[in-house]
């Protein structure tokens, strides 16, 4: 708790001296929250170069917009805002222009030791999943992969999304309704 | 863990779990990068600016009453309630005309005399015409819509092709073997065909910021919603639905471009690909980088041949036209005249590379025939100029 406290402490210490202009302090921010916004770009786009992009537009955002944090929320929160506001608007734009969709990046998997047998199959149900999570309407994935890959709480899902707490637990349960049906599907 | 926290079937919980674990790249470097350059162009930047407006303040106030036009002739068009410069050899209308009523254009009286006599004639000369006499534009004349002060440009009557022929495609296609696309993604552009459009102007610029929040100050309209860099005057307005661009039209005494409006004045009369020739180059729409706009017209180089700026970057532009990817198709058997899109449809047209697009070949969405098409409540990242 105390260690919490004291993270917590140094991250609003770290945003406040970002938007004095420290880049220091900014590059620190990156570092402690790049892995998390380029999941989320790559689990909702599938594309690796896209979801760089994201990562450094999110950044540059939240560089740009550091005056508006006011700490209502924690940093995170608000970095999983403006990433998935920047993946729902890239799926959107995608749609305007159908059969020009970038090539998709094979499932990106960790290269992990281990049990050979056990990798491949978890590189298969990761495979399954995010072709099942493609198939849905964008809202939806985003909300699952908040949920399930990046395991935030109902509380910090309404943060990020800006809707109540209920909102986020119904959406949730539709959207895993979905996934499922999805799943069965694809069998 | 609640039911919420996970799903029933272990197989997919093993799923979302291997999806956490991801290779990111360290991305401090680009950002650092992205941000530095931007600091360094900007001082220059700045300092030109100022010396300029230095420049244009002295020469404005201190030597030459109003309206100033350098280097060319200049009439007063009452009807239009513009001035049209004439014969420059590049255009700078520095001048915006008053309403009618206003004194200082009178009526029937040269109201530039007085300019006539100004000590340095090498500077400006500005001819007056009476308001019977009718003003008959040319390429290269430029006006200004006195509602909201855009530079308008003209685009003189005449034939231009519209759409990419099948060899332009093939080009594209073989530039970008990686992406796999085939030319059934570009049919809506098919076939190329010539058009006739009346005379027409275009706004020079994107509808910028400060226009935008005009508008909506004597409509009492809401700004849409604001991008991530916030409001800036001189930036596109972007994030507009497409009632909003049409009620912002009617506003400004004007109309949203047609589709083949927007075309010829992109790319002009002789088939080129984009808006300065037949080569892509990515510094003439700006930067290539993802939710990095410039200020409206400050690329020169990206002009098209009537001098309309940004059309391969900044916003994505409406269009007036519905979309409909089969209507070149439909109608190319007949004539092309002044085509105003189809009569009914679900969506509309949208027209020039946004800044949102330079993820993709950026050249894709830069083509001045690429056509796109969103639903007209969609407002992410587009904008807008006028026609008239």
């Amino acid at each position: 708790m105390v260690t919490e406290l004291l993270e917590a402490t140094d991250e609003s210490v770290l945003v406040r001296r970002a938007r004095d202009g420290d880049m220091r302090a900014f590059d620190r921010l990156v570092l402690a929250h790049s892995e998390r916004v380029f999941r989320l770009a790559l689990r909702m786009l599938n594309n690796r170069e896209e979801a760089e992009d994201i990562q450094q537009e999110t950044f540059l955002c939240a560089y740009r917009s550091l005056g508006k944090f006011r700490g209502e929320s924690s940093f995170a929160t608000w970095l999983y805002s403006i990433a998935s506001h920047q993946c729902l608007s890239r799926i959107r734009w995608k749609l305007r222009r159908p059969g020009t969709d970038p090539v998709e990046s094979l499932i990106e998997m960790p290269s992990e030791d281990g049990d050979p047998e056990e990798q491949l199959l978890a590189s298969e149900s990761a495979r399954q999943v995010q072709l099942c999570l493609e198939a849905l309407a964008p809202a939806d994935r985003l909300l699952l992969v908040l949920k399930f890959v990046e395991q935030l709480s109902h509380e910090e899902i309404a943060e990020v999304l800006h809707c109540s707490e209920q909102s986020s637990r119904s959406r949730l349960f539709r959207a895993k309704r979905l996934f499922k049906e999805q799943y069965e599907r694809m069998g | 863990m609640s039911f919420d926290d996970c799903f029933e079937e272990e197989q997919i919980n093993k799923g979302f779990a291997a999806l956490r674990g991801v290779d990111a790249p360290d991305p401090r470097q680009a950002i650092a990068a992205r941000l530095q350059p931007k600091r360094n162009r900007l001082i220059p930047a700045l300092s030109l600016a100022a010396a300029v407006a230095a420049c244009v303040v002295f020469a404005l106030v201190l030597r030459f009453p109003q309206p100033v036009i350098k280097h060319g002739i200049a009439s007063v068009d009452h009807k239009r309630n513009a001035v049209i410069a004439r014969r420059m050899p590049k255009p700078v209308l520095v001048a915006m005309v008053p309403p009618p009523s206003d004194p200082q254009v009178g009526d029937g009286q040269p109201s530039g005399a007085g300019l006539a006599d100004a000590p340095s004639r090498r500077f400006f000369t500005l001819s007056y015409r009476d308001k019977e006499t009718s003003v008959k534009p040319r390429k290269g004349d430029i006006c200004i819509n006195s509602k909201d002060g855009a530079v308008m440009v003209w685009v003189p009557a005449g034939r231009f092709l519209m759409g990419s022929s099948d060899k332009d495609i093939s080009a594209f296609l073989k530039e970008h073997p990686e992406k796999k696309w085939t030319a059934e993604a570009f049919a809506d552009e098919t076939p190329q065909h010539e058009v006739r459009l009346s005379g027409y102007w275009i706004y020079k610029c994107e509808v910028t910021v400060k226009q935008y929040r005009q508008f909506c100050e004597e409509t009492g309209r809401t700004m849409p919603v604001e991008p991530a860099w916030g409001w800036q005057d001189d930036y596109p307005i972007m994030n507009v639905r497409w009632d909003d661009a049409a009620a912002y039209a009617e506003w400004a005494g004007a109309s949203l471009p047609t589709e083949a409006q927007w075309e010829k004045a992109a790319r002009g009369t002789d088939g080129r690909l984009y808006p300065w020739g037949n080569e892509w180059d990515a510094s003439r729409c700006g930067e290539t980088r993802l939710g990095e706009i410039h200020p409206v017209g400050s690329i020169p180089t990206g002009a098209s041949p009537y001098g309309c700026m940004d059309m391969a970057g900044n916003a994505a532009e409406w269009c007036s036209d519905y979309y409909q990817d089969n209507y070149y198709s439909q109608i190319a058997t007949g004539s092309w005249i002044d085509p105003k899109g189809p009569a009914t449809g679900t969506e509309r047209a949208l027209r020039g590379g946004g800044w949102y697009l330079f993820y993709y070949p950026a050249n894709l969405y830069g083509r001045s025939a690429c056509r796109s098409k969103t639903d007209p409540e969609a407002d992410e990242g587009a904008g807008f100029r006028l026609a008239r």
